[in-house]
């Protein structure tokens, strides 16, 4: 009996990739959401993953999944602190700013990873830091407009995040359309 | 740890009370079965070290404090306590290991860890049996707590290499069942799931699946 942590934040965040049941003995008030997913029985190939991968769009990705959990376990400010986190001798950046509408906002245009969590920190200075990590957070109302479909982004995103990103791992036979961001005033007709 | 011996005693309304109180028994239940090493091959390929997150069509994802909270009901908040294991989790244990343990080195092996395990069991139940639940047999069933939740953290928050041995370093945190709860295991499992992304982001997939024990966390 082996847990990955991986295995059921890709349950939670992508339908596709877990089998459609759900444990009949899972209560929302009760059980960490870890145990209500049943893996699918596998796609065969890692290509075929790849293929999924690649042609992933917003529609089938659940963004921000906790809302029917919040009773439980409430929303904790420390998620959004940003910076490094200490492993040991290891240094490890988070940056839940590249990830807002995993917390229900408009996805914005990002700063240098090095900007957010520079590489001459020591390791003092980190554990400091989180010492302190309430007082480095942003409050929820810092954190920019919400996301009312809950997959927005900010104009330019996705131009911004393909100029610097190449998320694609098969070269497809006929060309995948870039996926764009849904137009504002269609989702809000 | 579960065998004929040990679900009887397992079954003691004192064992599930003791571990409750940890708030890491649900660590029990939270584990699949069937680990997919092809779906978390295809993650790592798109994890990107200097962003900490995974690279998809639709822009940047990856697993939060947030996520690890819901999913595994592990604490992340900071408290006194977790000063102490930020600096101390997967660092060279050096003098922590010697004040745990000074005689079977720097890890466990599970084998051993359910052999005494299963030693501990037994003799506070022959004890209990004999003279009723006396100081000793609290000490020992305290002893059988630390020993399982290190076994448990072992092969779920922090699986090594080898996915049979647990550093001792964790031991540490058991000394006090009572303050188990408090500690941010939470923000360690997710750091340590950070960094093991980090080294199988450099490997090639064919690499990968070999190396995926590591992963399982």
């Amino acid at each position: 009996m082996r847990l990955s942590l991986l295995q059921a934040w890709v349950f939670q965040h992508l339908q596709g990739m877990r089998s459609k049941d759900v444990w009949s003995g899972y209560q929302e008030e009760q059980h960490p959401r870890a145990m209500r997913f049943i893996p699918l029985s596998g796609l065969g190939k890692t290509d075929n993953y790849k293929n999924l991968l690649d042609r992933l769009d917003l529609s089938g990705v659940v963004m921000a999944p906790y809302g029917l959990h919040r009773q439980v376990r409430p929303f904790e400010r420390v998620s959004l602190f940003t910076g490094w986190l200490r492993y040991g001798d290891r240094q490890l950046r988070y940056m839940p700013e590249r990830v807002l509408r995993q917390f229900g906002r408009v996805q914005t245009i990002l700063r240098h990873p090095v900007q957010v969590a520079p590489p001459e920190t020591n390791l003092g200075e980190i554990s400091l830091c989180f010492q302190h990590a309430l007082d480095h957070t942003r409050t929820t109302e810092q954190l920019g407009e919400r996301a009312v479909h809950g997959v927005e982004a900010a104009y330019g995103y996705i131009e911004w995040f393909y100029l610097h990103s190449h998320p694609h791992m098969i070269i497809p036979d006929i060309p995948v359309p870039m996926p764009m961001p849904p137009k504002r005033g269609v989702l809000d007709a | 740890m579960h065998d004929g011996d040990t679900i009887p005693i397992m079954n003691a309304r004192w064992w599930d009370a003791r571990l409750q109180g940890t708030c890491l028994s649900w660590l029990q239940d939270t584990s699949y079965n069937q680990i997919d090493h092809r779906l978390i091959c295809a993650f790592v390929e798109r994890w990107h070290e200097e962003t900490s997150s995974f690279h998809l069509p639709f822009g940047e994802t990856t697993v939060t404090l947030d996520d690890v909270s819901c999913l595994l009901h592990s604490n992340i908040t900071r408290d006194e306590a977790v000063d102490w294991m930020v600096e101390h989790l997967g660092s060279d244990p050096g003098d922590a290991i010697r004040e745990v343990t000074q005689t079977k080195g720097a890890h466990y092996q599970f084998s051993y860890l359910r052999k005494i395990f299963k030693e501990c069991m037994l003799e506070q139940l022959e004890l209990e049996t004999e003279y009723g639940v006396t100081q000793e047999v609290r000490r020992l069933r305290d002893q059988a707590v630390r020993i399982y939740l290190l076994y448990l953290v072992g092969i779920t928050l922090f699986t090594d290499k080898s996915a049979t041995v647990v550093d001792v370093v964790y031991l540490k945190y058991f000394r006090d069942l009572d303050i188990v709860a408090g500690y941010s295991w939470g923000a360690a499992a997710l750091a340590h799931l950070y960094r093991e992304l980090n080294k199988a982001a450099r490997w090639n997939c064919g690499q990968v699946s070999r190396y995926l024990t590591l992963l399982q966390v």
